[in-house]
């Protein structure tokens, strides 16, 4: 009976904050609500009484070239549907209506101009198409959009326009082959990862070039497939696997476990607490070139380790080379079903 | 060195072999040139657009030195080699029955390279989009470790292949009310390697593997729109299973401080798992101005085992002596986690967010296991351990745009984390007792900043902090306090951009021990990167840029170890003094020729210090390289449709070995040398333009 009425009393509370929140906000996320919609049939023939907007032909007379960029860009598409998302398409779905910029003979200050917004407005007026994507959803919360980092910074709303061809290196991947035609363009970056992310992020490229790296110069691996650049609940944007791994568990499936004794550092603390997932100079991209060293930053009482008090201090004697490499006996250091110590 | 060994594969991996994904891109090739050919009505070029070209070639390697570490650093082989290819097809006909708007196609590394991918991008605009990205990579790892001495076998390598991809469909992708995913992902290895095995309570030996494992990944959702909330669901089930082999045919010579000699081992180790994982989000935005994000996952993995090896070796007293190992037992995981996000837009230039994590599994895991040796010393367990997690973490924020050239952002973090870990093990015969967890706790707070700021148009400053104690609950029993710096400078000219950076990060933890409450374990760890590049392009013709990188890194840890006798209050140290230098130029004397030229050189100094005697309680590490990488490349139009290249590269390692000389292993060091030409075939429109 008592559950009975706790259920009752959760029912009545979330349809009462319901209630309260949408009397409060009142209407949903669109960028221009229902009754302001300007639905227009090719032609710019307008519904609803939108005087203020004009259509995207009469943008072309004076910005043809950017109109002709435009056209070919999944944003060009728009411009062929009556509306989407019950939303204004075509130029005016993001500069605003037109109208007074046209009857002030181009006035500057009648029109939405983006570069002179500041980084985080741009953002908002894209995500009011762009939100609601799982990918997206996190977007206003995440590294780049708190440092200012927005949406043109890495696409163009007017499509991609990349650089002639240049001659460039057959064993690492760089920008010397712009012109050719890469998934980059779909998404309308204005360049292809990973060229893109290391304008900002110069300290990757070294990372990347190092003895021992994920393969991202090369091409075979993209910044995007680690790290979500849109944001996301998890630290430095990372993504996760299988729901809720983290991201490396998506290639390297082995490690996932779990495993009957765990290593409890690569659930808690993650991979990255003792390999560097860019690039290193040390084998196996592990953080010290020594794996003593690794492991002392954690165990410093190899005496006695924290967990096993009774563990005997022979072994783990620093005067004998084979002892000083602790993954020469505990070799199964990602966890083991048949070793609580990790042997095998 | 070891090799890979082929074996028979199911029909089913074949999908994802190079050969096949090869042929693939093959016929999509000459699917373009027969969409090219077809007949005139509509003419090809008034349907299709399609651009994209094929570069196919032959590369020579030479090595001069330790070919393994070459291997280990780069696997590049001799042969014929088919790279930085792509394809784009649009259909621009009006008609409702095609099949596609567009289709990309993109691929390198096959052949002679050890890392290929294929990637795909087909989509019609509202009805469908697919994506599939497959991927191979050959990894080879054989390096020499200090741990054998003057052995230089390494005892942990492996030449392993491993083909991985994943595919994706999802219908109605632009669909504001209702979409549909599905998506298959393959995980494949196969290969050769070894790791080592602890025979006789203390020698170790390599124990080779046969690697088999296989995963596949299933998953489906869909996204709609319902009462103005953005909704996702997604339902997901991986199954995975390990058939890798452990064996030792005969010995394979001791490692140096070995007593007992082996004859054989065979370990068979066959683990089945599989992950079930929902995942459901929630988005809206109110009033343009409050949004909200809730994503609930939840995980179950769960994974069986049987363990069987047997020894055969001969004791450091000559006896011949079998040891058989059995365990059988399973683990299994049930993780949450529930995060929650919101953005209130106070004023058009003052905003404040709120994001609040959970996550918390349980693993609960076990076996039962049997160690029968020399007669007598049989050994019956029952194993169980169990973790627990939590944590929370709640971060605050709010940021102000002061002006189009000014905003800053602060924050405050709060982290509350619990771990308990328990462990038993019983021998047959006698009671269970309770397990008694290892628990810990700790709460810890820090602070954010950061800002962006244009002192120009042309240059932009960003610039963020964090500072405060982190959440490492578990690895040291006191707090991880932290303070990372990082700014950036971007300075963009028409012709011209240069850009700076410089990150430090000082983490200090003063460590404690249960079992020594009077000694001190500090570990220190600083680190100081600078990074910067230019990009200098005059005129079309020209392309420059180039960067130089430093990386300073300190470690030094505080430590209790055993020398031979009591333990002795010790220092371990660890220098990274690394130099990252790299310019790329392009040039086009000529409409017809091109040239390329890079120059990328990486070399650690080490910190220049005296290196301690073996035995010292001063325990030294650091790992100086030089390794230069120059590249020069020319290529030729000769026609339309072909360009034919003709380059070089070269690799110049060396170690510059203080651990070496410690531990008396010889440099790995080599010079590659890497002869090349290609012939690069465009097609369609990337032709006609050119």
């Amino acid at each position: 009976m008592a559950s009975t009425t706790f259920i009752k009393l959760i029912l009545v509370i979330v349809t009462f904050s319901v209630i309260v929140i949408w009397g409060a906000f009142g209407t949903v996320s669109q960028a221009i609500s229902t009754s302001e919609v300007a639905l227009y049939e090719n032609e710019a023939v307008y519904q609803v009484g939108q005087d203020d907007y004009v259509g995207s032909e009469t943008c072309k007379a004076c910005h043809e070239q950017q109109f002709d960029q435009v056209a070919k860009t999944i944003h060009g598409k728009l411009g062929e549907l009556t509306g989407w998302k019950g939303k204004v398409v075509g130029c005016e779905a993001c500069h605003g209506p037109g109208r007074e910029h046209v009857e002030g003979g181009g006035d500057r200050t009648k029109i939405k101009i983006f570069k002179e917004m500041d980084t985080k407005a741009v953002s908002e007026s894209c995500l009011t198409c762009h939100a609601g994507r799982e990918n997206h959803n996190n977007f206003r919360r995440g590294d780049h959009f708190r440092n200012n980092v927005g949406c043109t910074d890495c696409h163009s709303a007017h499509g991609s326009t990349f650089g002639p061809e240049k001659a460039g290196s057959i064993t690492f991947a760089n920008d010397a082959s712009r012109d050719r035609p890469t998934l980059a363009s779909r998404a309308m970056l204005i360049a292809a990862e990973p060229q893109l992310c290391m304008s900002c992020h110069t300290e990757t490229k070294a990372q990347f070039s190092k003895p021992f790296r994920h393969k991202v110069l090369e091409g075979t691996m993209n910044c995007s497939d680690c790290h979500n650049p849109h944001g996301g609940f998890e630290s430095k944007q990372t993504r996760v696997a299988l729901g809720s791994d983290q991201s490396c568990l998506r290639c390297h499936t082995q490690m996932q476990g779990p495993f009957a004794f765990e290593h409890a550092p690569l659930k808690t603390e993650g991979c990255g607490a003792c390999h560097t997932p860019h690039g290193s100079n040390n084998p196996k991209m592990l953080k010290r070139s020594s794996v003593r060293q690794l492991c002392l930053e954690c165990h410093t009482n190899i005496v006695n380790v924290e967990l096993d008090p009774n563990i005997p201090t022979g072994p783990h004697t620093q005067t004998s080379i084979r002892t000083q490499n602790c993954t020469v006996c505990h070799s199964q250091i990602h966890g083991s079903n048949s070793n609580k110590d990790f042997f095998r | 060195m070891i090799s890979i060994k082929r074996k028979n594969v199911p029909l089913r991996e074949l999908c994802c072999r190079p050969a096949m994904s090869l042929s693939i891109f093959v016929a999509l090739i000459a699917f373009a040139f027969s969409a090219m050919a077809q007949s005139p009505t509509p003419t090809p070029e008034d349907r299709f657009t399609i651009k994209g070209s094929t570069e196919i070639g032959a590369r020579w390697v030479d090595v001069e030195g330790s070919e393994n570490k070459f291997r280990s650093d780069f696997n590049y082989k001799r042969g014929f080699r088919v790279f930085d290819s792509g394809l784009t097809i649009e259909d621009t006909s009006k008609s409702g029955s095609k099949a596609f708007d567009a289709l990309t196609i993109l691929g390198s590394g096959w052949g002679a390279d050890p890392n290929g991918y294929f990637r795909a991008n087909m989509e019609r605009d509202g009805y469908y989009r697919f994506d599939a990205n497959v991927r191979r990579v050959v990894y080879f790892n054989n390096v020499n470790n200090h741990a054998v001495g003057n052995d230089l076998r390494n005892l942990h390598n492996s030449d392993r292949r491993r083909n991985f991809g994943d595919l994706d469909l999802t219908l109605l992708p632009q669909n504001p009310n209702i979409r549909f995913r599905v998506g298959y992902s393959f995980n494949f290895a196969d290969g050769t390697g070894s790791t080592s095995t602890r025979i006789s309570r203390g020698d170790v030996f390599p124990a080779f593997q046969d690697v088999d494992y296989t995963a596949n990944d299933f998953r489906v959702g869909a996204d709609g729109k319902v009462l103005g909330f953005n909704l996702s669901g997604t339902y997901g089930y991986r199954s995975f299973k390990d058939r890798t082999r452990f064996f030792v045919n005969n010995d394979p010579g001791d490692v140096t401080t070995n007593t007992v000699r082996i004859n054989s081992m065979e370990r068979n180790y066959p683990i089945d798992g599989e992950t079930h994982f929902g995942v459901f989000s929630l988005n809206r935005t109110f009033a343009k101005v409050f949004d909200v994000t809730a994503k609930v996952t939840h995980a179950a993995v769960a994974t069986d085992f049987t363990f069987d090896e047997v020894v055969n070796y001969f004791n450091s007293t000559n006896v011949n002596v079998i040891d058989t190992y059995n365990a059988v037992g399973d683990s299994k995981r049930l993780q949450t986690r529930a995060d929650l996000g919101f953005t209130w837009r106070i004023a058009d230039k003052f905003r404040v967010s709120n994001t609040f994590n959970f996550d918390g599994f349980n693993i609960n895991g076990g076996n039962i296991y049997q160690f029968v040796g020399v007669p007598g010393s049989t050994t019956r367990q029952l194993n169980y351990t169990a973790t627990r997690y939590r944590r929370y973490t709640n971060t605050l924020e709010g940021d102000y745009q002061v002006n189009n050239r000014f905003g800053f952002n602060i924050g405050w973090r709060y982290t509350h984390r619990e771990v308990a870990l328990g462990i038993s093990t019983v021998n047959f015969g006698t009671s269970i007792p309770a397990i008694v967890p290892e628990e810990a706790e700790n709460s810890t707070h820090s602070v954010i900043f950061g800002t962006k700021f244009k002192p120009t148009s042309n240059w932009t400053v960003f610039a963020d902090v964090e500072a405060g104690k982190a959440d490492n609950v578990f690895t040291r029993l006191a707090n991880y306090e932290f303070a990372n710096f990082r700014v950036r400078s971007r300075t963009h000219f028409n012709k011209f951009a240069v850009n700076f950076s410089f990150i430090t990060k000082d983490n200090d933890n003063p460590g404690q021990s249960v079992t020594a409450p009077t000694a001190s374990f500090v570990t220190e760890v600083r680190s100081r990167i600078f990074s910067s590049s230019v990009d200098w392009n005059p005129i079309d013709e020209v392309s420059i840029t180039g960067g130089y990188d430093y990386h300073w890194l300190t470690s030094e840890v505080s430590v209790l170890i055993p020398l031979g006798g009591p333990a002795t209050a010790g220092l371990s140290q660890y220098f990274v003094r690394d130099n990252y230098f790299f310019i790329d130029g392009s040039f086009r004397p000529h409409p017809r020729v091109g040239i390329f030229g890079s120059f990328r050189w990486n070399k650690d100094n080490g910190a220049n210090v005296a290196i301690p005697p073996l035995g010292s309680s001063l325990i030294f590490s650091e790992y100086p390289i030089d390794l230069k990488m120059p590249e020069v490349r020319g290529t030729f139009r000769l026609n339309r449709y072909m360009d034919w290249s003709v380059g070089y590269q070269y690799f110049d390692y060396s170690e510059l070995t203080p651990q070496q000389v410690q531990y008396g292993i010889a440099p790995q060091n080599y010079n590659a040398h890497l002869p090349y030409v290609s012939l690069r075939i465009y097609l369609g429109r990337a032709a006609m333009d050119r």
